[in-house]
């Protein structure tokens, strides 16, 4: 097995932050901590080559080098790139995890880093990159190049990987379904019992509340805004052109309706299938109201309706795909000049 | 309040004769049966097949699995509210046929998409009965009546729908009588110590909070959930854990009654697993709450409040296991009752369905609430699934139902009775990696 | 951005800032129970009710 090693200017032997400035380089061998990593390399592995990079260098030319060592370890033939152990450094832990993911996709083989769990690029790799938990120091050393050794070895071997707690890297946040032995009352009560009893439990999925979204600041005059329609409810023009799903919807549309002074159930559909639709196609207008905001916008009560509504299925959306439409719909709405939403949710 | 549930093993079912149960062999007469269930005049045909383990046979799509029982004579009411007169569920003797079911498959089901009215019923839900989807659910390991009623065209889809609930039960009645005056294979007792303030010797007090339904989707006027109920304006109710097994309470027709069967109702996991470690002496068990989720703020405000009071006040629980009715808006309602529980000081556990379709775990949690952090999962990802050979037999509701059914396809874990399942019968869980 | 839901918690807990309680899942801006005028009286509260969230 052939293995490149990545390091910073600091485990490379070239100095610590005052030379983070300090380019790219190649070496043959093994370096610093390569050593250890080839003692538990398996029998006919060798380290043919390491790469070094200054930290702030890596940090500000990150397409540059990356380019460079994707080269590089074409170039030698690998079969295993390793960056690290980065233990708690940060643009080092950022860098490792990006050139990790670069020889991945671009060159097909596999890549395994080292950081401790409060590593920023723990964070932002570890969905892609196998990030084996290495400890706050490198006082783990022999422990973490042990265990990216030997997540290596199995990845080039191309053997099952194990859970993160068997194996050693940190979750990268994926769910695999399995099954147990004990039915899903029996580990409700055992951990309710645990619960009760102040002993600890883990949640099967995570719970991590949802980070707070900053507020816009409120609209200053209704009477001059662009208020626009959105509804996760599903609603779309008969026909369905853009093929809304009943769930899971990878996609949205947006409907003219500047000619319309109401909504009529003959025109429209509702893709959604979480819930009983009958009721809003009878009459649309129960989940996009543009019959009451058409009044307000003859009235002056709001400035203009905008001359079109945006509309998805909500049910069932994977967080990243709902981030996704959201910001699309946000751009489109923001390109128009919209300066305010009313968002139906069903 | 005691029931007894009088079990008569069933290992072997076939047409024949006549009905009876003869050791723990299941004779039944086809022709009467038949009979039995046109009574109502709104079905113009049924068709009833027997189906064993280890069978190349696809069933679908099914409305409701139902087991087999039957009231001791002079104990009762079968089906309350729904077969019969109002009556307390719950007391008494029960004949059970262990080993056996009544499943109901929907005539008038068809396979493509018809508007919402048509989803209500059995949508895609399969009955697999070989192969690792059979090992993976109870349902496959036990014997079946499948019953396949047909409703006269003119029977409006509502009207429909009852006539198959009411089928499903009479045929599960009807099988259950040919245990009557038999000797059980065994008998199970349940009873419950009336509530008291305190547990039994310090031990840990814990309630179940179930819900029936899910009103985002509707209920029709005439659908039976609890006593008869369609559950429309429902706040929750205490229910004594034998109502729920014994009959008081049935799924509902909806689309979203998938990973839900009266059967686990009849053999609820949570209300089965509270009983054992309130027998073993590892908690009190301190009663049960049926609620629904809501389709209006103000409903889901205040049944979650009554939930959250009835389960400190009047069951006096320290702790509660929550389950929700299938799909995405339940688990508002059970997170926000679980949130009022905690407020209160009463400890939670909640069943959740993740269906992250993009496996990752920040998708899995509809929603987070700090506290409600006891959360166990079904897993209704659709990550496992089976790839299964066309089946030797399909019994299918209608031909184009049987068309999809037939050949050899993928079999996704959620679309299989007994696998991902709300009541807590599921054994697939999510792991993180 | 004000969001109308019957879903409250769930708004809270994804971090919606302006909410709106909406009449119900199946309706969020209207009731089937109600007459077309009442039902159309409601609808304008309920919108009136999204504008000043957004304008506060």
């Amino acid at each position: 097995m052939r293995v490149v090693h990545y390091l910073n200017q600091f485990f490379g032997g070239i100095g610590g932050e005052d030379k983070a400035d300090t380019p790219l380089e190649v070496r043959p061998g093994a370096v610093g901590p390569g050593r250890a990593l080839e003692q538990v390399l398996p029998e006919g592995s060798e380290i043919v080559g390491t790469i070094i990079c200054g930290d702030n260098f890596a940090a500000e030319h990150t397409e540059e080098i990356t380019r460079q060592v994707v080269r590089q370890v074409e170039e030698w033939k690998a079969d295993l790139f390793l960056a690290g152990p980065c233990f708690e450094a940060g643009r080092y832990g950022t860098a490792a995890g990006a050139l990790c993911a670069a020889v991945q996709t671009q060159l097909g083989i596999p890549a395994v880093s080292g950081m401790a769990v409060e590593n920023p690029g723990v964070d932002l790799y570890k969905h892609e990159v196998y990030i084996v938990d290495s400890g706050q120091n490198a006082a783990n050393m022999r422990e973490a190049v042990a265990g990216m050794a030997r997540l290596g070895s199995k990845l080039v071997n191309k053997e099952t990987v194990g859970r993160p707690s068997e194996e050693g890297y940190i979750p990268q946040g994926i769910l695999r379904s399995e099954f147990v032995e004990e039915t899903a009352a029996q580990r409700l009560a055992v951990m309710l019992l645990a619960k009760l009893n102040g002993e600890p439990f883990e949640a099967e999925v995570p719970i991590n509340p949802a980070e707070p979204v900053p507020m816009p600041p409120p609209v200053a005059d209704l009477s001059k805004a662009t208020v626009a329609l959105v509804t996760d409810g599903g609603l779309v023009p008969k026909g369905n052109p853009d093929k809304l799903p009943r769930a899971f919807s990878k996609v949205w549309g947006a409907y003219d309706i500047s000619n319309q002074e109401g909504l009529k159930g003959e025109d429209y559909e509702v893709a959604h299938g979480g819930y009983d639709n009958r009721y809003v196609q009878e009459d649309p207008n129960r989940l996009v109201p543009v019959d009451v905001l058409r009044e307000m916008e003859k009235s002056g009560e709001v400035g203009k309706l905008h001359n079109e509504f945006l509309s998805t299925t909500g049910n069932g959306n994977p967080l990243e795909n709902s981030r996704r439409m959201g910001r699309e719909m946000a751009e489109r709405l923001k390109a128009a000049g919209v300066d305010s939403v009313i968002l139906t949710s069903t | 309040m005691r029931l007894s549930l009088s079990n008569h093993t069933v290992s072997e079912m076939e047409f024949g004769a006549s009905t009876k149960l003869q050791g723990s062999l299941l004779q039944i007469n086809e022709a009467e049966l038949t009979q039995h269930l046109l009574e109502d005049r709104r079905l113009q045909s049924v068709d009833l097949a027997v189906v064993a383990p280890g069978d190349s046979c696809r069933v679908g799509y099914v409305f409701d699995i139902v087991e087999p029982r039957a009231k001791e004579p002079g104990a009762g009411t079968d089906f309350p509210g729904i077969l019969g007169p109002a009556a307390i569920a719950g007391q008494g003797a029960t004949h059970v046929l262990r080993g056996a079911a009544v499943t109901v498959v929907d005539g008038g089901q068809p396979g493509g998409e018809l508007g919402y009215i048509s989803r209500r019923g059995g949508m895609t839900k399969v009955l697999e009965m070989s192969g690792p989807p059979a090992q993976a659910s109870s349902y496959g390991s036990i014997h079946h009546l499948v019953v396949v009623p047909h409703p006269r065209p003119d029977v409006e889809r509502h009207s429909a729908l009852n006539a198959l609930r009411i089928a499903s039960l009479k045929a599960a009645v009807y099988l259950a009588r040919t245990a009557l005056g038999q000797t059980p294979s065994d008998t199970e007792d349940f009873e419950l110590e009336p509530p008291q303030g305190g547990g039994r010797n310090g031990l840990h007090r814990v309630a179940y909070i179930g819900q029936i339904h899910g009103h985002q989707h509707g209920t029709e006027l005439d659908e039976h959930i609890l006593y008869g109920s369609n559950t429309r304006g429902m706040m929750p109710v205490p229910l004594h854990p034998n109502e729920w097994l014994d009959g008081a309470v049935v799924i509902s027709y909806s689309w979203g009654a998938r990973g839900l069967e009266t059967y686990y109702y009849q053999n609820h996991p949570v209300i089965g697993e509270l009983y054992r470690l309130h027998r073993a002496g590892e908690l009190t068990f301190a009663g049960t709450i049926a609620t629904t989720s809501s389709d209006t703020e103000a409903e889901l405000s205040r049944n979650c409040m009554v939930a959250a009071k009835l389960a400190k006040w009047e069951l006096k629980a320290d702790g509660v296991i929550l389950t929700k009715y299938a799909g995405g808006a339940p688990h508002t309602d059970m997170f926000e009752t679980a949130r009022q529980c905690e407020a209160l000081g009463v400890k939670t556990a909640v069943l959740v369905s993740d269906t992250a379709p993009d496996r990752r775990a920040e998708s899995a949690a509809l929603m987070s609430i700090p506290g409600v952090d006891a959360v166990v999962s079904l897993s209704e990802g659709g990550d496992v699934s089976w790839q299964v050979p066309a089946a030797q037999r399909v019994i299918a509701g209608n031909a184009e139902v049987a068309e999809i059914l037939a050949p050899p396809q993928e079999l996704s874990s959620g679309v299989v009775c007994g696998v991902t399942n709300n009541q807590g019968a599921s054994r697939l869980r999510p792991m993180i990696y | 951005m004000t969001q109308v839901t019957a879903m409250v918690p769930v708004a809270e807990a994804v971090g919606s800032n302006r909410i709106v309680k909406a009449c119900g899942i199946v309706y969020p801006v209207g009731d089937a129970a109600l007459s077309p005028e009442e039902e159309l009286e409601l609808r304008r509260k309920l919108v009136r009710e999204a504008l000043a969230a957004l304008a506060s």
